[in-house]
């Protein structure tokens, strides 16, 4: 496991940001971290790139304890690439400066070669020389990113990396994100976009200062809820899950594999079918109802 | 060290490119250049007074220096008030030093480079060094610039006028090379800590020039008149700035709060 938490809980004063967080994340997996603002999701990013200690529980971050030592939490440093919501790059600087400074508090060897690798990797090769004042939103990004890549770290935490950015930037940024998965680095997306998470992520974290759902994107997707038989019918037969019924419009309580059982049943009892089709909870609607359940 | 190589070098690329420091480091050394000469030129019409009560204990020392020295009473005059020149020159590193001191922290917390530089494995004793030599260093190399100039134009003008070669004496040279670096040392650790503290870069500059400045001309004040005159003074001055400047290193370090800084939580 790259990431294990256990009861994680951040406070600051009276005020909890994140409380009881528990959750696992596994190599080359990518997390997709949801909830609305204030919710804790820069907290916990913070923690787990071992910024800002925890009030209680516990969290092992690339094989370190999180917390446990200066040495500890230097480590998980070294381990992770930070990709904040901010870019934050000193603007009077090149793109070229920026990353070699980094490259330096990183002690990376060949820092020149690698940081001019990274930025032709990120299709800023030919701005390398001008000031990151003068770099567009999306590049600010990709050089956020490069940054974030430069030591080649295990587990790279990302603080909404395509808010703002246009759908071809987007594109690209997913594109990275996929090739990375690809290479084994995990990753932990702090996004608003749900169809982000659902492009992207192995499992889904939301989080509202606790933890609203925890576990695989399959899980959290669109859910089958029943299925919807648009019949005439004289009587239904007995023991039918009937979860409500609206003239001819009848909503059977059935997982999916049992509907072709179901409809033998309904047509064997004489019944006029006239269309079928399964009810399905969409991942907003889902994820706004996990929300409002308070 | 190659985290503190990086921090400098970043942080002298940066002024570099920061024209509104240039006036600073252009002017003081002119400034620094010509006040020794200057100095060293009235010490001549000093002498020429009666024993005015404001030079009364200055007066007292030269003629005590010619004495000791075997020396003529106008070549004391000129090496007494060369070493007073080098006050300019521990004012000089006070002055640079508490106008990028402030922006240390705070400036980067107002890019929001501080985040990204915080989340890489970098120690806070070397980050804090870092920032303190780069903060230090051009205020240093000014100071020493100004006071090598001005002993030089100093020298030359005094030679041309009397035909005397007065070099400056050990006080000026452990002024110039020791006291005033510590001064400045001392100057941008509390402006550090200011930094680190404020969310405001110009009130960080405006808490070290309406606080820090005038308790450090008031300690000028009172210790001058001493460690002009007295080797022992002016050794235990670089003593005790050396000691006040490294237990002062130790209380920032203490105050260098990486949670509250990135946070803004009180």
């Amino acid at each position: 496991m790259i990431v294990e938490t256990q009861g994680l809980t951040r406070r600051f004063g009276e005020r909890i940001a994140v409380a009881d967080l528990t959750f696992s994340l596994d190599e080359g997996q990518v997390l997709g971290l949801l909830g609305p603002n204030g919710a804790g999701k820069t907290t916990t990013l913070r923690m787990l790139g071992g910024l800002i200690a925890a009030t209680s529980g516990s969290a092992t971050v690339c094989g370190h304890s999180l917390g446990k030592s200066d040495a500890a939490n230097t480590a998980i440093r070294a381990r992770c690439g930070n990709v904040p919501e901010v870019p934050g790059f000193y603007e009077r600087l090149s793109a070229r400066d920026n990353l070699r400074f980094f490259a330096g508090l990183h002690r990376l060897p060949d820092a020149h070669r690698r940081v001019d690798a990274a930025l032709d990797r990120f299709a800023l090769g030919e701005r390398r020389d001008d000031r990151v004042s003068t770099y567009s939103k999306g590049m600010k990004q990709r050089l956020s990113i490069a940054r974030a890549l430069l030591h080649e770290p295990q587990l790279v935490l990302l603080d909404e990396p395509t808010a703002g950015l246009d759908p071809l930037a987007t594109a690209s940024v997913h594109s990275l994100i996929r090739e990375l998965k690809a290479k084994g680095v995990s990753l932990v997306l702090c996004t608003h976009s749900l169809e982000e998470v659902e492009a992207l992520a192995d499992r889904v974290l939301i989080l509202d200062q606790t933890v609203r759902f925890s576990g695989a994107l399959a899980e959290f997707c669109e859910r089958v809820e029943g299925v919807v038989i648009d019949m005439r019918i004289d009587a239904l037969p007995d023991g039918m899950n009937l979860a409500r019924q609206d003239l001819s419009r009848y909503v059977f309580d059935y997982a999916p594999e049992e509907v072709p059982q179901l409809i033998r049943r309904l047509v064997a009892a004489g019944a006029d079918i006239s269309s079928v089709t399964q009810r399905r909870t969409s991942l907003r609607q889902r994820y706004l109802d996990l929300l409002g359940e308070r | 060290m190659r985290e503190i190589g990086a921090i400098l070098w970043r942080e002298f690329l940066d002024q570099r490119q920061n024209r509104m420091l240039w006036p600073v480091y252009l002017l003081m050394p002119l400034v620094g250049a010509a006040l020794p000469a200057i100095l060293v030129a009235a010490s001549a019409a000093a002498l020429a007074q009666d024993g005015g009560s404001q030079l009364g204990a200055m007066l007292g020392g030269i003629r005590m220096m010619a004495g000791a020295a075997g020396i003529q009473l106008e070549e004391a005059a000129a090496r007494m008030f060369l070493r007073v020149s080098a006050g300019y020159f521990l004012l000089l590193p006070l002055a640079v030093v508490s106008i990028a001191g402030a922006y240390a922290i705070v400036g980067e917390k107002q890019q929001r480079s501080l985040e990204s530089v915080l989340a890489t494995p970098i120690d806070t004793r070397v980050f804090l060094v870092g920032k303190l030599l780069a903060v230090l260093l051009p205020a240093v190399a000014i100071s020493w610039i100004s006071a090598i100039l001005g002993a030089a134009v100093s020298v030359t003008s005094f030679w041309l006028s009397h035909r005397l070669l007065v070099w400056p004496d050990i006080f000026y040279w452990l002024g110039v090379l020791v006291l005033g670096p510590l001064i400045g040392a001392i100057t941008a650790l509390v402006c550090m800590r200011v930094s680190a503290r404020m969310q405001d870069p110009q009130a960080a500059n405006q808490m070290t020039a309406l606080v820090l400045t005038p308790a450090l001309m008031i300690v000028f004040s009172l210790v001058g008149p001493y460690i002009v005159l007295h080797l022992p003074a002016l050794l235990a001055a670089c003593g005790v700035a050396g000691l006040a400047a490294v237990m002062l290193f130790y209380w920032v370090k203490r105050g260098f709060d990486r949670e509250e800084i990135l946070c803004r939580w009180r």
